[in-house]
């Protein structure tokens, strides 16, 4: 280029010389332009919100609105956040709780509160009511209303039993023990989780005492059946028109694997066989199927469907689980011996990270649906059970297993089939994949 | 058409014509953004500057096609601009993941593009196969460029406001050595529309040494960094509201100052080194080693756990209210308010102050919590950066006066970078990595992760998030044509044979698509080609009639065969090449002082494939919705005619009446796009004879211009146009749609009836003059006036919303685009 523009020199000195000056001052122009854009921006200062009056939501309680009161002055109630909206079954709103009682937050838009977020609620702008007999701070804006002043502040629910449950209560958090699902309800699910529609469980105590357990077909945990034991749930207080409800705040606080009031198990029938190829499952949705069992001893996993195009299947992983141990355990319905039983079923690996295998199989005749670690499981062998040695993602046949050596001699009740399934984040993992399990 | 075959074997130079220097096309001709829900915005990168060149076409319907009807983005037969290869040195340069000509690589170089040949349709072409809409080539040899310096300053009000314009051109010296270069800047604080702002370079350089009488070496290096406010289109309700057509929702004040949310930046540079070979007079070899790379992105807001901080969201409409007081209030605030009207950034920058959050086992590492403020709402910037090398050889031989062969090959290797980086945290602390529709859908947090290598990850302003995930294509095409000249008839033969590959490479492994998002997909190949012919007959020295045909096969474009690549390699079951068949008649008559062309053409491009994602009612989910088996027809008649009434009187006319029409009932599948179930396979989309939306079909023009010989000329324009339609809503076609309504419901034809919208005139004036100064100065001044009678209710076009409730459609009505009302362009260009 140099030499390119010293040629030209050469030949046309001071013509190029009144040419370039004219160019440079253009280029010039160009690029240092007087015509600065702009396309940086300061952050605007940030307007702060005014305290006002501190009110406690006992205070708010306290006006019973006849017609919805909106706030108009300055006005704060301090409170933490007891139910959010992050498992599903609560929809534009949450509950909150001072010392003095609780209160419903109806939200403009959903999300941005958390349980656990210690908060002011700047009442300008937001509508006290009462629908369908409950208390109601409504047109709540968290962006403008509540402000965060800490996190992970932990409520301890009230304990209390059915019949002290009334509408003094509402919207708080409790806790109830030795409660149990009616017999009637054993076997359904939460809620219609399909149709994604609101149902009513009735939980009652030992004394014959009865509270509908309310949950949102569109919770989580809304396609799980309820459990059959008897227990303690922590829940959040409702009222619908005189009516007193429970909602679940958080389904790990359902803990409900006790002996029952007439100290059953809930009982399910044997069946003659099985034959299931896990088309009903959802992907990424924790399994769950009348009879079955799918259950954690340790940790936080259980199996889980899968749909990977047209497979569907249950898949058990460790995986960024952070538990120090992870033990969970796919358990059959009851199946009734015939004297000559066979298990078939096929297994799939991949991310195989174990110094022993993840996967193990167990037969017990005593499991009472509830406690797993109660029951005798014997482990069955012999299993061709997918290993480090076998392609990934890619289905290997167990083999037919008889079980006739597994049961006494001429039995003839019920056994069970358990899929266990152990690892531990992060020096013990893999996916374990587990389809068409077969018992004839 | 028919330029190639009169100039067939005499006159190969001569199609580098001038372009009429009054009308920055490239700017005029932008076509305000298509800004869809999520997801669509891919398609809004490359939707810019998609045409721009059609106007400097010798052929008397092309030229005024191009250049009267683009600002109403008429498309020449109805032609997507993947139909048309731009060549710059005889390499192709249309993205080759969308198969679109992306004319702001090197908007501003007016002065470099000016020089270009251009067969707008379906050809003989001596550079390379050419597609169904033709070819244009830029040759950059700094020896073609006029000797001498040209400099220019406009003003305008349209994109940009200034423009300032620098050419150079030394022309070849004794020792064989030639040097050009070209710089510009377009720019404006504020543009036409409000909100919109410009800040456009372009910088070319050229320099040529011949060696001898064969060899000849060439190097050029441009690139045109460009960054943009860009414009939205919003629904006519919020129009109505706004009391404007040209309401833009992509801005709002942050601390009293406008800013808009919506920026493209793009800076991609090309270097080509060229080798000019000819043997002997009667042949030519041309080889290119070529080399592209750079950014290309566009800004947008995102938001979390918040509401959504777009002003003209459907759900903040007057018409989401049913409550009479509510929506008069609402309408009162969309009136006057403007932090209402417009994006609240202050608002947002308050939100994410105090949105204090605790994150547990942050960054993947157990017990590590973060307690800060997580910001709600940010400006990300998604990223579609890319790097292309390769090289072409073309040869020309005369073999004798009859004959003239042509060939070649290109191939390249292409790879674009596709990942989301934060740009602005607006004054929040973090923000987290997580799909919030996944943390919605599922129980497991794991779930949700972007990143499982690094759950719970913490990103900042400047880190890439979200997804992350390059596409490489590698493509060879050669082709081969022969052209004979015969006494009474001219023909030609022509076939190429393309060799596609493409693949996905995952860089993060993502929570919903553990065993498909990360690595390298399986590759796609593809080997297609096709075949052209066509034939002049000589009636008279100054009538002919005239025919092109061609069979075409090409791979589907890389941009429409992955379900969901951002999240997970899927080819859509069912993808196959794409068949293109093509032909036209033409007759053609020549006096000096009277041109025209009639011509009537009938195209399909058949076998395509889509995949959309949008928000679907009937499954209350994001879904891919994918069709295939997609065919379009286009066929009508194109009328152009060129007179000279007097010495100083000149009258030019064209006319074209089209039908572009999807011409199949696709074949549909529809995903929830968190999981891999498919929620409907075999549906039936009844789509065939729609109309292809977005652009009139019917146009025509009458435009006069008186020539002083004294250096001046003035002339006017006349322009109409007619059979516009909104784009479809594939969806609302199927009986799935209807399922429920009867013939007689009114819902019924508003579900499947297409929106026509109103025929349009516009006038336009130019006028020009110039003086020479010292005799050796040259000063032209041009002016220009496009929609002179300041029409602002012209809808060019628009689309109806992916998202419909069938009960009530009125819910997601069509999005529309306006035409500029009255602008002008003043220019004062300085030659020496």
């Amino acid at each position: 280029m140099n030499k390119l523009f010293a040629i030209n020199l050469n030949d046309k000195m001071k013509n190029l010389k009144s040419k370039f000056a004219i160019f440079a001052i253009l280029v010039s122009i160009l690029i240092f332009g007087f015509g600065c854009i702009k396309t940086e921006f300061d952050s605007p200062p940030i307007r702060e919100i005014p305290v006002g009056n501190i009110k406690t939501i006992q205070d708010l309680r306290d006006m019973i609105p006849q017609t919805p009161i909106t706030f108009e002055e300055d006005l704060s109630v301090f409170a933490v956040v007891t139910a959010d909206e992050r498992n599903g079954n609560l929809f534009r709103n949450v509950y909150v709780q001072d010392a003095t009682g609780a209160i419903n937050l109806r939200l403009q838009t959903p999300g941005g509160l958390f349980r656990g977020d210690s908060i002011r609620i700047y009442l300008r702008g937001t509508v006290l009511n009462v629908f369908n007999g409950m208390l109601q701070l409504d047109n709540v804006n968290v962006d403008n209303n509540i402000i965060k002043q800490k996190t992970g502040v932990n409520i301890l629910p009230r304990l209390v039993s059915i019949s002290e449950i009334n509408n003094s209560l509402q919207s708080q958090l409790v806790r109830i023990e030795n409660v149990e699902f009616r017999n009637s309800e054993l076997g359904n699910t939460f809620a219609d989780a399909i149709n994604r529609v609101s149902q009513n469980r009735m939980l009652a105590d030992c004394d014959g005492n009865e509270i509908i357990v309310r949950t949102s077909g569109f919770a989580d945990f809304a396609n799980r059946v309820v459990p059959n034991g008897n227990g303690s749930m922590v829940a959040i207080v409702n009222e619908f028109n005189g009516t007193m409800q429970l909602l679940i705040r958080d389904i790990n606080e359902v803990v409900m694997n006790g002996d029952r009031c007439d100290g059953g198990t809930g009982g399910v029938i044997p069946v003659e066989f099985i034959n299931e190829d896990f088309s009903g499952v959802s992907h990424d949705v924790n399994f769950a199927k009348d009879g079955w069992v799918n259950r954690a001893t340790a940790g936080g996993r259980v199996w889980r469907g899968r749909i990977f195009q047209s497979e569907q299947y249950v898949q058990a992983s460790a995986f960024n689980s952070f538990d120090a141990i992870n033990t969970f355990w796919l358990i059959t319905p009851p199946i009734r011996s015939s004297g000559s039983n066979t298990l078939n079923f096929k297994t799939a690996k991949a991310f195989y990270n174990h110094t022993s295998a993840p996967l193990t199989v167990w037969i017990c005749t005593n499991f009472d649906g509830i406690n797993i670690q109660n029951a005798n499981w014997a482990q069955i062998t012999n299993v061709n059970i997918a290993g480090l040695n076998d392609p990934d993602n890619t289905f290997l046949p167990s083999g037919n297993i008889d079980l006739s050596g597994y049961l006494p001699q001429g039995y003839t009740d019920a056994f069970y089939i358990g899929f266990r399934y152990s690892g531990s984040h992060p020096t013990e993992t893999s996916t374990i994949r587990i389809d068409d399990i077969k018992i004839f | 058409m028919l330029t190639f075959s009169l100039n067939a074997m005499s006159q190969i130079d001569s199609v580098f014509i001038s372009v009429r220097d009054t009308v920055d096309y490239a700017e005029t001709g932008k076509i305000p953004i298509f800004s869809l829900d999520l997801g669509d915005s891919d398609n809004e990168l490359d939707n810019q500057d998609i045409s721009g060149i059609l106007q400097a076409s010798r052929d008397v319907f092309a030229a005024t096609a191009g250049f009267n009807f683009g600002q109403a983005r008429f498309r020449i037969r109805g032609y997507g601009s993947e139909n048309m290869f731009v060549l710059i040195n005889g390499v192709p340069v249309n993205n080759p993941e969308t198969g679109r000509a992306i004319w702001s690589t090197w908007g501003g170089l007016n002065d470099v593009t000016r020089f270009m040949e251009i067969r707008p349709m379906l050809t003989a072409s001596r550079v390379h196969f050419g597609g169904v809409g033709g070819f244009s080539h830029i040759e950059t040899r700094a020896s073609n460029f006029f000797k001498g310096t040209r400099a220019s300053y406009g003003i305008s009000n349209r994109m940009f406001r200034h423009r300032i314009m620098i050419t150079h051109a030394s022309g070849m010296d004794k020792k064989g050595w030639a040097y050009a270069f070209s710089f510009s800047r377009r720019w404006a604080q504020e543009g036409y529309v409000e909100g919109t702002f410009m800040d456009a370079y372009a910088y070319f350089f050229s320099v040529e040494k011949k060696f001898n009488d064969k060899h000849t070496l060439g190097l050029t290096v441009f690139g045109a960094p460009n960054i943009q406010g860009r414009q939205g289109i919003a629904v006519q309700e919020v129009y109505d509201l706004a009391g404007t057509n040209f309401y833009n929702p992509n801005w709002g004040f942050q601390n009293g100052e406008k800013r808009n949310s919506r920026v493209s930046n793009m800076h991609i540079p090309v270097f080509n080194l060229i080798h000019y070979f000819t043997p002997n007079k009667k042949t030519s070899i041309t080889t290119t080693l070529f080399t592209s790379f750079g950014r290309n992105g566009i800004t947008g807001l995102n938001w979390f756990e918040a509401r959504d901080p777009r002003p003209d969201f459907f759900r903040y409409l007057p018409s989401a209210f049913s409550d009479p007081e509510e929506r008069a209030r609402v309408e009162n605030a969309w009136r006057t308010d403007v932090r209402t009207r417009q994006i609240d950034w202050d608002q947002m920058y308050f939100a994410n102050s105090k949105n204090l959050y605790q994150v547990n086992n942050a960054n993947g590492i157990e017990g590590n919590t973060v307690i800060a403020n997580r910001s709600k709402y940010i400006l990300e910037e998604i990223r579609n950066d890319q790097r292309t090398i390769g090289g072409s050889t073309i040869l020309n031989k005369a073999v004798n006066e009859k004959l003239f062969l042509s060939g070649g090959i290109n191939a390249y290797n292409y790879q674009s970078y596709n990942y989301r980086k934060i740009v602005d945290l607006l004054g929040g602390d973090f923000w987290l990595d997580i799909d919030q529709f996944a943390e919605r859908d599922f129980e497991d947090p794991i779930v949700s992760q972007n990143n499982l290598a690094i759950p719970n990850r913490i990103v900042k302003e400047g880190d890439r998030y979200g997804f992350d995930y390059t596409n490489t294509l590698n493509k060879a095409d050669a082709f081969a044509q022969a052209e004979f000249v015969l006494r009474k008839f001219e023909f030609y033969v022509g076939t190429n044979v393309t060799f596609t590959q493409f693949w996905r490479t995952g860089n993060v492994q993502n929570g919903r698509f553990p065993d498909n998002s990360l690595g390298d997909s399986p590759k796609q190949n593809y080997l297609n080609g096709g075949v052209k012919g066509g034939a002049v007959y000589k009636l008279t020295g100054r009538h002919y009639l005239s025919t092109n045909t061609a069979y075409i096969t090409r791979a589907p474009f890389m941009r429409n065969a992955y379900v969901s690549p951002r999240t997970r390699d899927e080819i859509i079951d069912g993808i196959t090449s794409e068949e293109i068949i093509t032909g036209d008649l033409n007759y053609i008559i020549r006096y000096p002082k009277f041109r025209s062309r009639l011509t009537a053409y009938y195209t399909e491009i058949n076998n395509q494939s889509q995949s959309r994602l949008f928000f679907h009612d009937e499954f209350r989910n994001f879904v891919n919705y994918n069709m295939t088996d997609i065919n379009f027809l286009h066929t009508g008649l194109e009328l152009g005619i060129d007179a000279s009434l007097t010495s100083t009187i000149q009258l030019n006319a064209v006319a074209t009446r089209g039908i572009s029409v999807w011409n199949s009932r696709p074949n549909v599948s529809i995903a929830i796009d968190n999981s891999l179930e498919l929620v409907e396979e075999g549906r039936t989309a009844y789509l065939k004879n729609f109309r292809i939306g977005g652009m009139p079909q019917t146009a025509a023009s009458l435009g006069l211009r008186y020539n002083s010989p004294k250096y001046w000329f003035v002339g006017i324009n006349l322009n109409y146009f007619a059979d516009i339609y909104v784009d479809i809503n594939p969806d609302r076609r199927t009986e799935k749609a209807l399922e429920g309504f009867v013939v007689s419901d009114p819902q019924w034809s508003e579900l499947i009836d297409q929106m026509k919208l109103p025929n349009q005139y516009t006038i336009d004036l130019f006028a020009g003059k110039s003086w020479r100064v010292k005799r050796k100065y040259f000063l032209n001044l041009n002016l220009n006036i496009s929609n002179l009678t300041n029409n602002v209710n012209f809808a060019t076009g628009g689309f109806e919303q992916l998202r419909y409730n069938p009960q009530n459609i009125n819910r997601f009505p069509p999005r529309l685009s306006y035409l500029y009302g009255a602008t002008y362009f003043l220019m004062l260009n300085w030659r020496y």
